[in-house]
Order: structure tokens, then sequence, then C-alpha cells
């Protein structure tokens, strides 16, 4: 008897999996807008409409007009600021790079423990305040710093280094604590290329390095490239570790926008050096983006 | 291309404390077509692995014709392999990816066009070249893997349950395109699967691996017939096991009772095989479905030596054979399956009816009940 009920059995299990999946298939319309509402409101209210009136009242003080764009272009001292942040961001991008590819590659590939360690390592300075790390940089970097009074008491130097207030110092701080967001985007591509394409690419010919040359990179190309989306569009915007790092000769479009709202006041200013920052990121992110998609062979891998 | 032998040599391997290839030797003629059966966990894979060279043996020696391969690099060892989900470079078009072992052999242009387009032509993709993996079937990506894995002539191929993704049509037409291949290149393939019914249909040769252990090596046609152990004749093909007890031995047969009904005798047993079995002491009688004679009863209470009694349970359809379940009496085991061809099964036997299953001695084989048999 028992037998009969299994032959009969798959049948029903199959108009069972058919029902099931076309339920699966999408939630009703109401409910789709029900679980996005709370989003799109967040959005609308606390973004979209402060950022929007910021934007538009660029273009009336004091009246109707471009004043406002056009005090930006006339004093190099803010297209210098502009330059210089996207030559900072730049610098940070390229240096968690070189840093976060490495360390991204051997949390993907160490052993389960090894990797566990390293994963920690690179999570736990995301988990700290931003401020905290920022002024860790200060105590080291100080004219009185760890870093000078160790190379003073290895009689390495007699004067003391400015160190703290330079541009190096705002990039090695800013790729600090920027480089979780470059490791983790290729972590989790590195770590999606299956194991047996790199044993198939050692079974085929290639040794080690060209194994990693020809198959893993390439592969994990997605990741970098989001990796360095992120970090150059967050390098732009930052705020808190050039203010305290950087101090008043490597300001950053951020800085100099918070000096318009809370200092000058200046609000249609900073509007406007927002509109230009903010321009400038999309369009860097469009072409970005234009760039990738007309490789064919990374548009197949993403 | 010539296909070269490859020697195991009491192979080790542990991982952890735990042991997963435990003291195995196998050689594969120049050549052959070897398949390493066995159910997932028996050590099949992490042998092919370390033939590979993406492990290494705690202990024992592989050589490949008379390199010693044992600690050699998986990319010196010219071994061939086709991987399980195909491990084709998504990044790569078919051609790229057919052509990456010559790159990485600093072939010339010229004799790379060649050698791909040729090797394309053979495993009959032509034109479809310049496609990116993902944009072939399952079928498909599987002749890339076979091609990329063979245009660098490595004289042994080794393959991964190559055919386990792939539906029960396209494999059976693989395993054919496959076999077809093997010959034209006579290459020494070592082929890993948990498919029973594909390790008859390609091997020249099987292996059957059990917990680490090789348990029988032989061709096809040996296993089937003569299964060294209950475990083999468990896993390659389909077998009814009983339950009996030995009763005894007499000019070469031995005799084994089922029930109060029914006895069976074997002429099966091997000399000083039947030494292992005691008077009264348990064993497993196996019979291969088709080598069971199945007959509606006549007449009740006398006993006859080899006929089973029992009930038919069910009938299943299988297209060209249908199987007859039946209860035997006296039997507390799972019903025994009968093989009828189509032609007279259906009409003759219906669910519930009596029936005689008379079994000839030399279709019975007997196997001790003891430690590690598969119950």
């Amino acid at each position: 008897m028992t037998v009969t009920s299994t032959i009969a059995a798959p049948p029903i299990n199959a108009i069972n999996n058919r029902a099931r999946a076309s339920y699966a298939r999408g939630y009703s319309k109401t409910l789709s807008l029900m679980l996005i509402a709370p989003l799109v409101l967040l959005m609308g209210f606390g973004f979209l409409y402060p950022v929007g009136k910021l934007l538009i009242g660029s273009l009336f003080a004091p009246e109707f007009g471009l004043e406002q764009f056009r005090r930006l272009i006339r004093s190099p001292l803010y297209l210098t600021v502009l330059l210089r942040t996207f030559e900072i961001a730049f610098a940070v991008t390229i240096a968690s790079l070189f840093i976060g590819y490495p360390i991204a590659f051997a949390m993907a590939k160490l052993p389960r423990r090894w990797a566990a360690l390293t994963t920690v390592c690179v999570l736990i300075p995301l988990w700290t305040s931003t401020l905290v790390r920022s002024y860790a940089w200060i105590v080291l970097l100080q004219r009185k710093g760890v870093v000078n009074e160790l190379l003073l008491n290895l009689g390495w130097i007699t004067q003391p280094l400015r160190l703290i207030y330079t541009e190096g110092a705002v990039i090695m701080a800013m790729t600090h604590v920027l480089l979780p967001y470059m490791i983790l985007p290729i972590f989790a591509a590195v770590h999606a290329i299956p194991k047996e394409l790199g044993q198939a690419a050692r079974n085929l010919g290639a040794g080690g390095t060209s194994a990693f040359w020809r198959i893993m990179l390439p592969l994990s190309l997605p990741g970098v490239f989001a990796g360095c989306l992120m970090t150059f569009i967050l390098a732009l915007g930052f705020y808190v570790t050039p203010a305290l790092v950087g101090g008043p000769r490597t300001m950053l479009m951020a800085t100099l926008i918070g000096q318009q709202t809370t200092e000058t006041l200046d609000w249609a200013f900073a509007g406007a050096l927002s509109t230009v920052l903010l321009a400038a990121t999309l369009t860097f992110v469009i072409a970005f983006r234009k760039t990738l998609s007309l490789n064919r062979g990374f548009a197949g891998v993403a | 291309m010539h296909g070269e032998p490859i020697d195991i040599l009491q192979i080790e391997k542990t991982f952890g404390d735990k042991s997963v290839v435990s003291d195995v030797s196998l050689s594969v003629k120049a050549g052959e077509f070897l398949s390493l059966l066995g159910p997932s966990g028996s050590g099949k894979t992490t042998l092919l692995m370390m033939i590979a060279g993406f492990e290494f043996p705690n202990a024992g020696q592989i050589c490949v014709g008379s390199r010693d391969i044992t600690y050699l690099a998986p990319n010196r060892r010219a071994v061939g392999m086709v991987f399980q989900k195909y491990a084709l470079f998504p990044h790569m078009t078919v051609a790229q990816n057919v052509a990456f072992p010559l790159r990485m052999r600093s072939v010339t242009t010229k004799d790379i066009n060649r050698r791909v387009s040729e090797m394309i032509d053979l495993v009959q993709l032509t034109g479809f070249e310049g496609r990116y993996p993902q944009q072939l079937s399952g079928g498909q990506q599987q002749r890339v893997a076979v091609a990329r894995a063979l245009i660098a002539e490595p004289p042994v191929l080794l393959m991964d349950e190559p055919l386990s993704a792939l539906d029960k049509k396209l494999r059976e037409t693989m395993q054919i395109e496959i076999k077809r291949i093997q010959n034209r290149l006579g290459v020494t393939v070592v082929y890993v699967t948990h498919d029973q019914e594909e390790a008859l249909t390609m091997s020249d040769r099987i292996a059957v691996m059990s917990e680490g252990r090789l348990v029988q090596v032989g061709s096809p046609f040996d296993l089937y017939q003569r299964p060294a152990t209950s475990f083999v004749a468990e896993f390659v093909g389909k077998m009814n096991f009983l339950n009996g007890e030995y009763v005894e031995a007499e000019l070469g047969k031995c005799r084994v009772r089922i029930s109060e009904h029914a006895t069976l005798s074997s002429d099966l047993v091997a000399d000083g095989e039947s030494e292992q079995y005691r008077l009264g002491g348990r064993v497993r009688v196996a019979i291969r479905p088709e080598d069971i004679t199945i007959t509606r009863r006549f007449e009740f209470g006398h006993t006859t030596d080899n006929v089973l009694r029992g009930t038919v349970e069910a009938v299943i359809f299988l297209g060209q054979a249908h199987i007859i379940l039946v209860q035997i009496e006296g039997q507390g085991e799972a019903p025994v399956q009968v093989l009828v061809p189509s032609s007279i099964g259906h009409a003759t036997f219906v669910q519930g009816e009596t029936v005689d299953l008379v079994i000839a001695p030399s279709a019975v084989r007997l196997f001790p009940r003891g430690v590690g048999s598969v119950q």
C-alpha cells in the first residue's frame, strides 16, 4: 500500500510547486507600496525637500540669477578647494585600493580562522566613531605626538616634523577611515568567485601568478569598481576628518560648505557650493558607469 | 595523442583526524576509461583531487606514465580536468576559454587559432566561438569544458561528476559524446560518479569506493554479475535482499532458509568462501530482479525448493518492462522487485494476487550479515 502512495505522490507535488511559484512571483501592488512608503517619505521630507530648498535658494539671492555661482568662479580660492577636494578624494581612493585589495583577497582566501580575525580587524574601526578615529590620528601626528616623540628618541630627527595639518595627513587619515568601504565590496566579489575557477586555471597550466592576473583579478573588478566609486564619493563629501586633521590650509569642499552654513550663515552661497559638488559627483558617477557598461566582458560578469 | 597509465600506490589522506582515503592502490591502463563509483563521502572526489594536485596525500604515491606527480604543482602535471560545474571563465568567450591552456604554454597565435578551431569542431560547437559561457546551454557549456581540458593534449583526463547538472536525456547524449571523443583521442579517463548506471554505461572498468576504501575493481559485467560485497551488490544495479538462515552445504551448493515454507540454494558460493558461514548463522541473500521468474500460484501447501511464495503489492510500468513488487510470506523485509518484460507483465498480474517466485541457484548470492553491511 505504501508503494501505491509513493507512485501517486510526484504529480501532486508538481501541482503544489506550481501553485507556490505563482504566489512567490510577487507581492500585490498595495503591499509593495506599503512596504516602500516609509523609505519614500523619509527620502522626500528628509532629503529631497531640504536639499532642493538649499539648491534653489542659491538661485534667489539676492534676486533670481546666477550671482552666487559667479562669485564662486570669480574667486580662485573656491576653485582651488574644489580641485583639491577631487585630488584628495582620488588619492584616498587609490591608496585604499592598493592597501585594501590584498586585505580583501586575504579575507576571502585565508583559512576560516585567520579570515575571521582579519574581518574583525576591518570591521572594528567601522564600528568606531569617525570622530574618535580622527582624534586618534591627531594623537599620533601632532607636534608632540607619538610619532614625533619616537623619531626624536631614536635620534633620527632633531626637530619635530610637521605631520599634522598637511595634505598627507588628511589623505592618510581619510584612507584609514574609508578603507572598509573599499575592502568590503572587493571581499564580496572575490568571495563570490567559485573556488573551481582558480583550480581550473591551475589545472590548465597557469601558475599562481598568472591565475591571479588572468582569472581572479578580472573577476573581482566589479567589486573593485564598486569599492572605488563608494570610497571616492564618500571622500568627496567627507567632513569630520579633514576638518580635524587638515587645518585651514587643506580645506575641502565639505568643510567650506560647513563654514558657510554655521559661521558666515551665507546659506545661498553654501547652496551654490553644494550644487557644484553634487553636480560634479553625479557627472563622475554617470561617466564611470557609462565606461563600465561599454565594456562587454564586465557587463557579463556584473 | 596517447593516453598514459596511472599508478596509484597505497594512498592515505586524512583531514584533521578524519581518514578520507585509506590504503587505495589502483592502476589505470593507458587509454582506459575508469570510473570511480561510490556514494557521497566515499572519498572518490578526494582521490581525484589528489591526482589533479589540489590535495596532497599523507602517504603513498601517484604516477602518470613514468613520472611521479604525487607532490607536483597542479599546473605542471599535464592532467586535464572537467569540473562538476564546468568552471568556465565567465569573462572569456568560448574560443578564449578553449585557448587558455595554449596561451599558458606560449604557443604561437597561428597555432592556437588552428587548434582551437579543430577542437571546437570536435566537440561540435562551431559557430559558438564568440559566445560567453552564460549564453550557452548546460550541454554546450559541458562541451566547452571538455574541449578546454583536452586542447593541450594531456595524457590523462579527470572528470568530476561532469554530467550531474544535466537532465536525463541530455546526460545520455553527453555520455555517448564523451565516449566518442575519448575513443578518438585515446586519452586515459578517470571519471568520478555516484550514478551507477552512468558508470556501467561508460566505463571499461569501475572502481567502487566506500568509506575511503576501494571495495572492488572490475569490468561493469564483473561488478554486476559477481559483486564482491553486499555493498557493491546493492550499489550497482537493482538488487533484492532477503534475510536468511544458513542451513547446509552439499555438493558445492549452499542452502539457505528464507522462511518456514521456503529455502533457496545457491551455487554462486566460491570454494573456501562457504567457511565464513556457520550452520544456523544469519546471511543476506541477494537476487537481481531480472533473475526471478514469476508465476501465478495454482496449488497450495507443499514446499518446493527455490520457490518463494508471496502476494503482489503493486505493478509499476517502466516502459520496456514492469516492476512487480511482491511481499514474500514470512519475511518482514521490503517487497521483492521482479522485472517482467512489458508484453506479459501488465495483463497477467494484479494487486493482491498470490504468486510463486522461482529463483535458479545460479542467481542466488550470499553475503555475510556482519558489521559494515548495508541494512
